[in-house]
């Protein structure tokens, strides 16, 4: 019976192979014509605004924001078309499927990256440099790079890696915790308060098992481990150990009154929101300490929503935009980064009702009308001004803290 | 000719890309392949086989597959062998045909806006005085049990099988075959058990094997409606693929290889039963 089935297949396979091996043949052919190396980059900002005007320039960015994404659409693609009739292409993709598409083509022996420029974080940028696919150093290129605020450890460092010129600073951001002050009219500003808290309320705290819920798992550990700069430095699996048996310790004592009784967690902030807004839990959580006022505005969470930083600390960190080593059009891209960091750019950005996202331009190199500007953004609503948490921000901590963090929190929490 | 060509076709399109998936996963997993590859090792294979966690996602997987199979196919025939005339009619058949165009990230979606805590069910018990908080709901979604899961694959699959055991019992001619049984003598229950549910399930066991697969392997359903732990295959082996420490990655299409031994594992044990019963 199989052989009935095989036979015809076999010559059928046989009859039709000499084309197939033609076919694929030319596939190969086609495919290596089309392999282009990266046009050289210019060496003046002329040249590089000569090569990269009347261009396309592909950008790959998280596009779960609406006030993100109208930022990008409504504002910076105009603004750049107008200035160097730059056509900016914007694709949906966030940091793994970055670097599995930069990896992928790297595997591939592809040369010309199908993307220009990247928006980053520290997570990215440790992968993205492990496998050499940011194309760099390019910012001392950027005559707007000028403004940055560079002597800020929270921007010049990433990861406890000096980013060297690999990627821009866009945006620098500090973990918040988010509650609704109807709900929760004094919120625990300590770990012992939270603790007492999740205790008397069951079920209405919860740690997303994602990024932003192993930076705070982050913050705690240096809590734990003496605060400040406990941590600061090289991995230390030594120090690792015993400030994670600490905190293993302290989730455990949290964990029977956690949200589903702390045997599931959700799989990101975006899925917090929503459990804050319906009442289920009382706390959600962001990376940006800005966000309560644009999740209000977005009318995702209540008007009585606010945000907190845990006395001990939070992390402080910056976002990028990184160019691929691949990138076609390089010159395009630095054009693009370099109006990003513009005042115009970034304070349109730092208002709350378009993104509300922390500037990394030091404002005391600014020309005086923008300085002006900037110190007059229209303030924070709901968020907690940043000058009252900038003393409580903690640095990012090496990147092998994450990589057990995130090992260690499957082991001795979930599937515990 | 055409015949031949079509398979030789097949095999190109569908066989051969995945054949060569597989020897890339092969080649990737022994650490002989990608951008951080050290050379030939079994590290990555001894970590997921004695690491456990894919068998338990793999036993977890078919055990949902088999509650929401189980569970889809006695519901399916028992409206379509129940309500024949009904699903002659075009209301009826247009109600059917409904579901089956819902994504699944959809049909997800509804379930859980009806079933979380803070979702319709909840309110109307709480409307109604039968829980007085919604942390007093019992736990339908991102539960351990997958009643979620379960639930939304059985919304999807019942009118799907319906629709194919109906067709079926309308071309293999099964009323002239109940005609002649039950002339011969037998009960309705007798008919049933031995001639037209047997007769229905074998010409739809391909369909079946592949629901089977397909729940098996489904990644949005879990995604939104699943728990931390344990996970489904899919969840489980993207998070491997994906994740922050991107050494994981050979590990994560060593899963993958098994799980795909496992579905071809399935398709001829599958295969080799229906044979055995024909014969």
């Amino acid at each position: 019976m199989i052989l009935a089935v095989a036979a015809p297949v076999a010559t059928a396979l046989y009859m039709n192979m000499k084309k197939y091996i033609l076919i694929f043949g030319l596939f190969l052919l086609v495919a290596a014509c089309r392999q282009q190396d990266a046009a050289p980059v210019p060496s003046t900002w002329e040249e590089m605004v000569a090569a990269g005007s009347n261009t396309t320039v592909h950008l790959m960015m998280w596009q779960g924001d609406p006030f993100i994404n109208s930022y990008i659409q409504q504002f910076v693609k105009p603004r750049v078309k107008e200035l160097y009739n730059i056509d900016l292409q914007v694709a949906g993709g966030q940091g793994n499927q970055i670097v599995s598409l930069l990896m992928t083509e790297k595997e591939a022996g592809k040369r010309s990256s199908a993307i220009d420029m990247m928006w980053i974080n520290g997570e990215t940028f440790y992968q993205l440099r492990q496998i050499d696919g940011l194309y760099g150093p390019f910012t001392d290129r950027l005559p707007n790079a000028a403004l940055v605020d560079w002597n800020n450890p929270f921007i010049g460092i990433d990861f406890q890696q000096p980013i060297e010129g690999y990627e821009c600073p866009w945006g620098n951001v500090q973990m918040a915790i988010i509650y609704d002050s109807l709900l929760t009219p004094q919120p625990p500003l300590t770990m012992e308060a939270l603790q007492q808290y999740v205790q008397e309320n069951p079920g209405t705290f919860t740690i997303p098992n994602d990024f932003t819920g192993m930076t705070l798992l982050k913050a705690w550990l240096i809590a734990l481990a003496g605060g400040g700069d406990a941590l600061d430095g090289p991995f230390s699996e030594e120090r690792y150990r015993k400030a994670s048996a600490l905190l293993w310790e302290y989730v455990r004592s949290l964990q029977p009154y956690m949200w589903k009784g702390g045997k599931t967690f959700p799989d990101g902030p975006a899925t917090m929101h929503k459990l804050l807004a319906n009442g289920e839990i009382h706390f959600s959580m962001s990376n940006n300490d800005g966000e309560v006022d644009n999740k209000v505005l977005q009318q995702l969470l209540p008007p009585t929503a606010r945000a907190f930083v845990f006395s001990s600390g939070t992390i402080q960190n910056a976002h990028y935009m990184g160019i691929a080593q691949g990138a076609p059009n390089k010159a395009g891209a630095m054009l693009v980064i370099n109006f990003l960091l513009s005042p115009e750019a970034q304070y349109h950005k730092l208002q709350p009702a378009v993104w509300g996202d922390g500037t990394v331009l030091d404002r005391n190199r600014l020309p005086e009308e923008w300085q002006e500007k900037f110190n007059n953004v229209p303030g924070r609503t709901y968020a907690p001004q940043r000058s009252a948490i900038d003393s409580l921000a903690l640095m990012e901590l090496a990147p092998e803290y994450m990589i057990r963090l995130f090992d260690d929190f499957r082991k001795e929490i979930i599937e515990k | 000719m055409k015949s031949k060509l079509s398979i030789a076709l097949f095999l190109c399109i569908i066989v051969v890309p995945i054949m060569i998936s597989a020897a890339y996963s092969l080649l990737y997993s022994l650490g002989l392949t990608g951008l951080l590859s050290q050379g030939w090792t079994l590290t990555y294979w001894q970590q997921v086989v004695t690491d456990g966690n894919i068998w338990i996602s793999l036993l977890y997987s078919l055990a949902i597959a088999l509650s929401a199979m189980g569970i889809s196919l006695t519901a399916a025939l028992y409206l379509s062998l129940r309500h024949k005339a009904a699903l002659q009619q075009k209301t009826t058949a247009y109600l059917l045909f409904l579901p089956l165009g819902i994504p699944a990230v959809v049909a997800a979606f509804f379930t859980y806006q009806m079933l979380a805590p803070s979702g319709l069910l909840s309110r109307v018990s709480y409307a109604w005085g039968l829980s007085e908080s919604a942390a007093q709901f019992p736990s339908l979604v991102n539960d351990s049990l997958a009643i979620g899961i379960v639930i939304t694959h059985i919304i999807l699959a019942i009118p799907y099988f319906t629709v194919l055991f109906n067709n079926i019992y309308l071309s293999e001619n099964v009323a002239d075959l109940e005609q002649v049984s039950n002339n011969l003598g037998s009960t309705r229950r007798q008919t049933l058990r031995v001639i037209v549910i047997p007769l229905l399930l074998k010409r739809a066991m391909a369909s079946i094997v592949m629901f089977l697969i397909f729940v098996m392997g489904s990644y949005e359903i879990p995604l939104l409606l699943g728990v931390s732990d344990p996970r489904m295959l899919s969840p489980l082996i993207a998070d491997k693929m994906f994740r922050f420490d991107l050494t994981d990655k050979p590990e994560a299409h060593a899963m993958l290889l098994i799980y795909l031994l496992s579905v071809i594992a399935i398709n001829l044990f599958v295969l080799k039963r229906t044979r055995l019963y024909a014969s």
